[in-house]
Protein backbone atom coordinates (compact mmCIF):
# COMPACT_ATOMS: atom_id res chain seq x y z
CA UNK A 1 0.00 0.00 0.00
CA UNK A 2 2.65 2.41 1.23
CA UNK A 3 4.37 1.93 -2.69
CA UNK A 4 1.24 2.55 -4.23
CA UNK A 5 0.74 5.69 -2.49
CA UNK A 6 4.08 6.80 -2.61
CA UNK A 7 4.10 5.70 -6.84
CA UNK A 8 0.63 8.22 -7.34
CA UNK A 9 2.13 10.98 -5.42
CA UNK A 10 5.57 11.00 -7.20
CA UNK A 11 3.63 10.24 -10.73
CA UNK A 12 1.68 13.72 -9.85
CA UNK A 13 4.54 15.74 -9.18
CA UNK A 14 6.13 14.19 -12.42
CA UNK A 15 2.65 15.14 -14.06
CA UNK A 16 2.86 19.12 -12.46
CA UNK A 17 6.52 19.86 -12.84
CA UNK A 18 6.53 18.50 -16.41
CA UNK A 19 2.82 20.48 -17.52
CA UNK A 20 4.66 23.15 -15.88
CA UNK A 21 8.01 22.99 -17.91
CA UNK A 22 5.71 22.41 -21.02
CA UNK A 23 3.78 25.42 -20.98
CA UNK A 24 6.56 27.83 -19.80
CA UNK A 25 8.28 26.02 -22.95
CA UNK A 26 5.60 27.37 -25.15
CA UNK A 27 5.42 30.97 -23.49
CA UNK A 28 8.63 31.22 -24.36
CA UNK A 29 8.20 29.92 -28.22
CA UNK A 30 4.85 31.97 -28.16
CA UNK A 31 2.89 29.00 -29.04
CA UNK A 32 1.07 28.76 -26.52
CA UNK A 33 -3.04 28.12 -27.47
CA UNK A 34 -4.82 31.46 -27.19
CA UNK A 35 -8.31 30.17 -26.79
CA UNK A 36 -9.60 34.07 -27.01
CA UNK A 37 -9.12 34.40 -30.72
CA UNK A 38 -12.37 33.73 -32.22
CA UNK A 39 -12.86 30.25 -33.13
CA UNK A 40 -15.92 30.90 -35.88
CA UNK A 41 -14.46 29.06 -38.56
CA UNK A 42 -14.42 25.90 -36.91
CA UNK A 43 -17.35 24.00 -36.78
CA UNK A 44 -20.06 23.63 -34.20
CA UNK A 45 -20.56 20.57 -32.07
CA UNK A 46 -23.67 19.20 -33.58
CA UNK A 47 -25.84 19.28 -30.07
CA UNK A 48 -25.55 23.18 -30.17
CA UNK A 49 -26.14 23.31 -33.89
CA UNK A 50 -29.17 21.63 -33.32
CA UNK A 51 -30.20 23.87 -31.02
CA UNK A 52 -29.04 26.69 -32.91
CA UNK A 53 -31.27 25.56 -35.78
CA UNK A 54 -34.00 25.45 -34.09
CA UNK A 55 -33.83 29.15 -33.63
CA UNK A 56 -32.47 30.31 -36.83
CA UNK A 57 -34.95 32.45 -39.40
CA UNK A 58 -33.74 30.40 -42.24
CA UNK A 59 -35.20 27.18 -41.24
CA UNK A 60 -37.89 26.23 -43.11
CA UNK A 61 -40.37 25.62 -40.89
CA UNK A 62 -39.60 28.69 -38.87
CA UNK A 63 -40.06 30.60 -42.55
CA UNK A 64 -43.04 28.90 -43.33
CA UNK A 65 -44.83 29.72 -40.41
CA UNK A 66 -43.51 33.74 -41.13
CA UNK A 67 -45.03 33.30 -44.65
CA UNK A 68 -48.26 31.90 -43.44
CA UNK A 69 -51.13 34.90 -44.13
CA UNK A 70 -52.10 36.48 -40.95
CA UNK A 71 -56.27 36.13 -40.49
CA UNK A 72 -57.38 39.18 -39.90
CA UNK A 73 -60.41 39.44 -37.06
CA UNK A 74 -63.69 41.56 -38.15
CA UNK A 75 -63.63 44.19 -36.14
CA UNK A 76 -66.53 44.75 -33.64
CA UNK A 77 -69.11 47.37 -34.88
CA UNK A 78 -68.01 50.43 -33.11
CA UNK A 79 -70.51 51.78 -29.99
CA UNK A 80 -73.39 53.63 -31.18
CA UNK A 81 -73.17 57.54 -30.77
CA UNK A 82 -74.83 58.41 -27.09
CA UNK A 83 -78.24 59.81 -27.80
CA UNK A 84 -81.14 61.11 -25.73
CA UNK A 85 -83.50 59.27 -27.86
CA UNK A 86 -82.49 55.70 -27.32
CA UNK A 87 -83.29 55.89 -23.75
CA UNK A 88 -87.41 57.75 -24.61
CA UNK A 89 -90.25 56.62 -22.52
CA UNK A 90 -92.14 56.91 -25.74
CA UNK A 91 -89.85 55.59 -28.54
CA UNK A 92 -90.36 59.10 -29.98
CA UNK B 1 -52.74 4.57 -2.25
CA UNK B 2 -52.87 5.97 1.36
CA UNK B 3 -51.68 9.44 2.37
CA UNK B 4 -50.17 7.57 4.82
CA UNK B 5 -48.31 6.23 2.79
CA UNK B 6 -47.01 9.07 0.89
CA UNK B 7 -46.26 10.99 3.13
CA UNK B 8 -44.16 8.62 5.63
CA UNK B 9 -40.78 9.54 6.44
CA UNK B 10 -39.02 6.37 4.77
CA UNK B 11 -41.39 6.95 1.32
CA UNK B 12 -39.79 10.70 1.58
CA UNK B 13 -36.58 9.34 2.13
CA UNK B 14 -36.84 7.17 -0.82
CA UNK B 15 -38.17 9.57 -3.32
CA UNK B 16 -35.29 12.47 -2.24
CA UNK B 17 -33.17 9.65 -3.18
CA UNK B 18 -33.84 8.97 -6.33
CA UNK B 19 -34.47 12.45 -7.18
CA UNK B 20 -31.19 13.17 -6.16
CA UNK B 21 -29.24 10.02 -7.98
CA UNK B 22 -31.45 9.32 -10.82
CA UNK B 23 -30.32 12.60 -12.89
CA UNK B 24 -27.23 11.36 -11.83
CA UNK B 25 -27.06 8.45 -12.72
CA UNK B 26 -28.41 9.46 -16.09
CA UNK B 27 -26.44 12.05 -16.95
CA UNK B 28 -23.24 10.02 -15.66
CA UNK B 29 -24.40 7.26 -18.35
CA UNK B 30 -24.85 9.62 -21.15
CA UNK B 31 -21.77 11.62 -20.18
CA UNK B 32 -19.49 8.35 -20.42
CA UNK B 33 -21.16 7.99 -24.00
CA UNK B 34 -20.52 10.93 -24.60
CA UNK B 35 -17.02 10.30 -24.45
CA UNK B 36 -17.07 6.72 -26.92
CA UNK B 37 -16.91 8.81 -30.16
CA UNK B 38 -13.23 10.13 -29.12
CA UNK B 39 -12.00 6.47 -28.80
CA UNK B 40 -12.43 6.24 -32.70
CA UNK B 41 -8.80 8.43 -32.54
CA UNK B 42 -10.82 10.51 -35.29
CA UNK B 43 -9.10 14.19 -34.79
CA UNK B 44 -12.20 15.85 -36.23
CA UNK B 45 -14.09 16.02 -33.30
CA UNK B 46 -14.57 19.26 -32.18
CA UNK B 47 -13.02 19.37 -28.57
CA UNK B 48 -9.70 18.65 -30.48
CA UNK B 49 -10.05 20.92 -33.61
CA UNK B 50 -10.09 23.89 -30.90
CA UNK B 51 -6.84 22.22 -29.95
CA UNK B 52 -5.28 21.43 -33.19
CA UNK B 53 -2.02 22.79 -31.87
CA UNK B 54 -1.90 20.78 -28.66
CA UNK B 55 -3.41 17.26 -30.35
CA UNK B 56 0.24 17.13 -32.43
CA UNK B 57 1.93 17.14 -28.72
CA UNK B 58 2.26 13.30 -28.23
CA UNK B 59 2.38 13.65 -24.42
CA UNK B 60 -0.93 15.96 -24.34
CA UNK B 61 -2.90 13.64 -27.15
CA UNK B 62 -1.90 10.15 -24.75
CA UNK B 63 -2.80 12.09 -21.54
CA UNK B 64 -6.14 12.84 -23.11
CA UNK B 65 -7.22 9.86 -24.16
CA UNK B 66 -5.96 8.08 -21.24
CA UNK B 67 -8.21 10.76 -18.98
CA UNK B 68 -11.47 10.51 -20.92
CA UNK B 69 -11.14 6.85 -20.42
CA UNK B 70 -10.01 6.90 -16.57
CA UNK B 71 -13.00 9.20 -16.36
CA UNK B 72 -15.03 7.19 -17.64
CA UNK B 73 -14.31 4.31 -15.03
CA UNK B 74 -14.46 6.50 -12.28
CA UNK B 75 -17.91 8.16 -13.20
CA UNK B 76 -19.08 4.03 -13.33
CA UNK B 77 -17.46 2.54 -11.03
CA UNK B 78 -18.32 5.71 -7.98
CA UNK B 79 -22.00 5.04 -8.90
CA UNK B 80 -22.05 1.58 -7.10
CA UNK B 81 -19.99 2.93 -3.94
CA UNK B 82 -22.77 5.20 -2.24
CA UNK B 83 -25.53 2.34 -1.80
CA UNK B 84 -26.45 1.17 1.35
CA UNK B 85 -27.75 -1.92 -0.11
CA UNK B 86 -24.04 -2.74 -2.13
CA UNK B 87 -22.11 -2.09 1.48
CA UNK B 88 -24.53 -4.04 3.45
CA UNK B 89 -25.22 -6.83 1.27
CA UNK B 90 -22.69 -7.04 -1.57
CA UNK B 91 -19.70 -5.45 0.34
CA UNK B 92 -17.22 -7.40 -2.17
CA UNK B 93 -18.61 -5.02 -4.97
CA UNK B 94 -17.76 -2.18 -2.62
CA UNK B 95 -13.97 -3.04 -1.80
CA UNK B 96 -13.73 -4.14 -5.55
CA UNK B 97 -15.14 -0.73 -7.48
CA UNK B 98 -13.33 1.26 -4.67
CA UNK B 99 -10.07 -0.40 -5.31
CA UNK B 100 -10.49 0.52 -9.13
CA UNK B 101 -11.98 3.93 -8.30
CA UNK B 102 -9.01 4.87 -6.24
CA UNK B 103 -6.15 3.22 -8.95
CA UNK B 104 -7.95 4.70 -11.61
CA UNK B 105 -7.81 8.08 -9.87
CA UNK B 106 -4.36 8.41 -7.82
CA UNK B 107 -2.00 7.00 -10.31
CA UNK B 108 -4.01 7.78 -14.03
CA UNK B 109 -6.85 10.31 -13.47
CA UNK B 110 -5.51 12.78 -11.81
CA UNK B 111 -2.05 13.19 -12.77
CA UNK B 112 -3.19 13.22 -16.54
CA UNK B 113 -5.96 15.63 -15.68
CA UNK B 114 -3.05 17.75 -13.65
CA UNK B 115 -0.85 17.76 -16.75
CA UNK B 116 -4.08 19.05 -19.47
CA UNK B 117 -4.64 21.71 -16.99
CA UNK B 118 -1.82 23.82 -17.77
CA UNK B 119 -3.14 23.84 -21.03
CA UNK B 120 -7.05 24.36 -20.72
CA UNK B 121 -9.29 26.31 -21.82
CA UNK B 122 -9.79 29.91 -20.46
CA UNK B 123 -7.26 32.17 -18.83
CA UNK B 124 -4.94 31.97 -16.08
CA UNK B 125 -8.13 31.73 -13.41
CA UNK B 126 -9.52 28.88 -15.23
CA UNK B 127 -6.20 27.14 -15.15
CA UNK B 128 -6.05 27.72 -11.76
CA UNK B 129 -9.43 26.37 -10.89
CA UNK B 130 -8.92 23.37 -12.55
CA UNK B 131 -5.43 22.87 -10.71
CA UNK B 132 -7.17 23.07 -7.77
CA UNK B 133 -9.78 20.93 -8.73
CA UNK B 134 -7.01 17.96 -9.85
CA UNK B 135 -5.23 18.57 -6.60
CA UNK B 136 -8.35 18.26 -4.62
CA UNK B 137 -9.63 15.48 -6.19
CA UNK B 138 -6.39 14.21 -5.59
CA UNK B 139 -5.78 14.68 -1.99
CA UNK B 140 -9.27 13.85 -1.37
CA UNK B 141 -9.24 10.11 -3.10
CA UNK B 142 -5.94 9.65 -0.75
CA UNK B 143 -7.26 10.52 2.18
CA UNK B 144 -10.02 8.44 1.52
CA UNK B 145 -8.22 5.46 0.86
CA UNK B 146 -5.51 5.94 3.42
CA UNK B 147 -8.52 6.39 6.16
CA UNK B 148 -10.20 2.97 5.22
CA UNK B 149 -7.03 0.97 3.83
CA UNK B 150 -4.79 1.89 6.88
CA UNK B 151 -6.62 3.65 9.67
CA UNK B 152 -9.67 1.80 9.60
CA UNK B 153 -11.80 4.79 10.36
CA UNK B 154 -14.91 4.40 7.80
CA UNK B 155 -16.78 7.38 9.13
CA UNK B 156 -13.87 9.60 7.63
CA UNK B 157 -13.67 7.44 4.49
CA UNK B 158 -16.84 7.69 4.05
CA UNK B 159 -16.36 11.96 4.20
CA UNK B 160 -13.61 12.17 2.14
CA UNK B 161 -14.89 10.09 -0.61
CA UNK B 162 -18.10 12.25 -1.05
CA UNK B 163 -15.76 14.95 -1.16
CA UNK B 164 -13.92 13.30 -4.12
CA UNK B 165 -17.13 12.03 -5.98
CA UNK B 166 -17.83 15.97 -6.03
CA UNK B 167 -14.75 16.46 -7.70
CA UNK B 168 -15.54 13.83 -10.16
CA UNK B 169 -18.91 14.59 -11.17
CA UNK B 170 -17.92 17.85 -11.90
CA UNK B 171 -17.40 16.76 -15.20
CA UNK B 172 -21.05 15.66 -15.47
CA UNK B 173 -22.62 19.23 -13.91
CA UNK B 174 -20.03 21.50 -15.37
CA UNK B 175 -22.11 20.30 -19.16
CA UNK B 176 -25.27 21.06 -17.59
CA UNK B 177 -24.11 24.89 -16.52
CA UNK B 178 -22.48 24.94 -20.23
CA UNK B 179 -25.86 23.71 -21.97
CA UNK B 180 -27.94 26.36 -19.57
CA UNK B 181 -26.14 29.30 -20.14
CA UNK B 182 -25.85 28.55 -23.54
CA UNK B 183 -29.21 29.40 -23.84
CA UNK B 184 -28.48 33.16 -21.87
CA UNK B 185 -26.67 34.13 -25.15
CA UNK B 186 -23.31 34.96 -23.03
CA UNK B 187 -19.77 34.34 -25.28
CA UNK B 188 -18.47 31.18 -25.30
CA UNK B 189 -15.78 31.93 -23.01
CA UNK B 190 -17.65 33.58 -19.96
CA UNK B 191 -20.03 30.72 -20.52
CA UNK B 192 -16.86 28.34 -19.98
CA UNK B 193 -15.68 30.20 -17.13
CA UNK B 194 -18.82 30.61 -15.40
CA UNK B 195 -19.90 27.25 -15.78
CA UNK B 196 -16.22 26.21 -14.62
CA UNK B 197 -16.28 28.12 -11.31
CA UNK B 198 -20.51 27.00 -10.83
CA UNK B 199 -19.53 23.82 -11.07
CA UNK B 200 -16.73 23.25 -9.26
CA UNK B 201 -17.19 25.36 -6.39
CA UNK B 202 -20.60 24.40 -6.26
CA UNK B 203 -20.14 20.78 -6.20
CA UNK B 204 -17.44 21.48 -3.32
CA UNK B 205 -20.46 23.39 -1.38
CA UNK B 206 -23.32 20.42 -2.05
CA UNK B 207 -20.45 17.88 -0.57
CA UNK B 208 -19.59 20.41 2.19
CA UNK B 209 -23.26 20.41 3.19
CA UNK B 210 -24.08 16.69 2.75
CA UNK B 211 -20.92 15.91 5.85
CA UNK B 212 -22.07 18.67 7.72
CA UNK B 213 -25.34 17.18 8.12
CA UNK B 214 -23.81 13.91 8.99
CA UNK B 215 -21.53 15.20 11.60
CA UNK B 216 -21.53 16.35 14.90
CA UNK B 217 -18.13 17.60 14.77
CA UNK B 218 -17.56 19.16 11.01
CA UNK B 219 -13.87 20.60 11.23
CA UNK B 220 -13.05 17.84 12.56
CA UNK B 221 -13.41 16.15 9.29
CA UNK B 222 -10.81 17.80 7.59
CA UNK B 223 -8.20 16.24 9.92
CA UNK B 224 -9.01 13.24 10.24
Amino acid sequence: MKTFLMTSVLVMIIAGVYGAVDMSKEMNQGTLIDYHEPLKHLPKAKSLAHFELRFDKRHPRIQASENKPVKVKSHRRANPEFSTELFSRGGE
Amino acid sequence: MSARFLYSPKTVQWLSLLLFWFPITLLSLLLVYNTLPYFSFDRNMPFLETRAALYNKVVWRTCFYIHIAAGAFCILTALTQFSSWILKKRKKIHVVAGKIYVFVVLLIGAPTGFYMTFFAEGGFAERACFMCMALFWFYSTYRGFVTAARDKNFIAHKFWMIRSYSMALTAVTFRIYHLFFFYTDMSHLTNYSLALWISVCGNALVAEWIIYSQTKNYFKTFTT
